[in-house]
């Protein structure tokens, strides 16, 4: 039978397991840090999508994505003791996986090697998409798969820093300002690459655009 | 160099495909087992205090370097000394042989053809420490009462 300490811990450890969805990150960081690995389990489940999907689309390959979203994961835990909470906890996860990523794209120069993932089930009914690919697109054919090979291209040839800031903001929807902090730039940069970005992207999707 | 100054929705609505891209089945069901896995797998395999070491001189040169730098210079710093003391030592036994006082007094102890050994009663062998005790050797004589100091 189980002593009244036990049955107490075993409570707590119950009812903190029930609360973890609802708890905040600080919550569960805090946890974290005294090795509660289901503490850190919910964590990982709340950002790895995100995570995943800045990676993916920085690398263009979905098995380097997954094992530096691994490693980013990894790394992120090893170092909880010198999170200092001055940042929320995904723009810090977010910082150690897009560090890692731009060191992994470096010392894969001139070695592209493009896996691109499937499209959801809802791309169909994407109204933007729709009508990009409508009557009033020059190529009326367009398969969507083509776009997405020919948009992946062209992300390609950007620089690392460019692509980054793309990837963050127009496809992720980070703000200027979290990816400045991300990034460890001022605002500005941020706005600056975005622009230039943009443009480089605009010139080589020229046939793909209105 | 504000967005606003350039158009850019169609390139936006192109990049929206992106969000649609998703990894294989079951990649984010099984991605948080994988992480704490690899945790514990890395945990267990903690490297020692000789692992630490040498993976600290893997990732600083610069460390690695200098440790080296210095066991070299201590080395030859050993060297010069041991040879400086071995020079020491061979003045140090000339100089005796050299004593007629000694030369007298060790020719009635010792074997006077062995003149390899004539110093170990007059003088302590020199060494790193002291390579000095040679020629400083106080002389001494060899009466029927026994060694005296001169």
């Amino acid at each position: 039978m189980a002593s009244p300490e036990e049955n107490d811990s075993a409570g707590d450890h119950n009812r903190v397991f029930g609360r973890l969805e609802a708890a905040s990150d600080s919550d569960l960081v805090d946890w974290s840090r005294n090795r509660d690995f289901a503490a850190y389990d919910e964590l990982v489940r709340r950002y790895q999508q995100r995570v995943y999907s800045t990676v993916y689309n920085m690398t263009s390959n979905h098995e380097d994505a997954a094992d530096l979203v691994q490693e980013a994961f990894v790394k992120a835990w090893q170092a909880l003791d010198r999170f200092k909470g001055d940042s929320s906890f995904y723009t810090w996860v977010y910082r150690i996986a897009v560090n890692r990523t731009l060191n992994f794209l470096k010392s894969r120069k001139n070695k592209r090697h493009r896996s691109l993932n499937d499209m959801d089930a809802r791309v169909e009914n994407d109204p933007d998409l729709v009508a990009l690919i409508s009557h009033r697109t020059p190529r009326r054919n367009l398969k969507l798969t083509e776009l997405q090979e020919k948009l992946n291209e062209a992300m390609q040839e950007l620089s690392e820093a460019h692509r980054t800031v793309v990837v963050l903001h127009d496809i992720q929807g980070v703000p200027h300002d979290e990816i400045a902090e991300i990034l460890n730039c001022n605002p500005g940069t941020v706005r600056t690459r975005l622009f230039y970005a943009r443009k480089q992207l605009q010139g080589l999707l020229a046939d793909y655009l209105n | 160099m504000e967005d606003e100054s350039e158009n850019f929705d169609e390139l936006k609505k192109l990049l929206k495909l992106k969000r649609h891209e998703q990894p294989p089945p079951g990649f984010f069901r099984d991605l948080p087992g994988r992480v704490l896995q690899q945790i514990e797998t890395e945990e267990a395999k903690a490297p020692g205090l000789w692992e630490r070491l040498v993976g600290a001189f893997e990732l600083r040169p610069a460390l690695s370097t200098t440790f080296a730098g210095l066991m070299v210079g201590l080395l030859i710093v050993a060297v010069q000394r041991g040879q400086v003391a071995d020079s020491n030592d061979a003045s140090g036994s000339t100089l005796a042989i050299g004593d007629p006082v000694v030369e007298q007094g060790t020719a009635m102890v010792n074997n006077p053809f062995d003149q390899t050994n004539h110093h170990s009663l007059t003088s302590p062998p020199a060494g790193v420490f002291g390579p000095q005790l040679g020629p400083n050797v106080q002389r001494a004589s060899v009466t029927n009462s026994g060694v005296s100091p001169k």
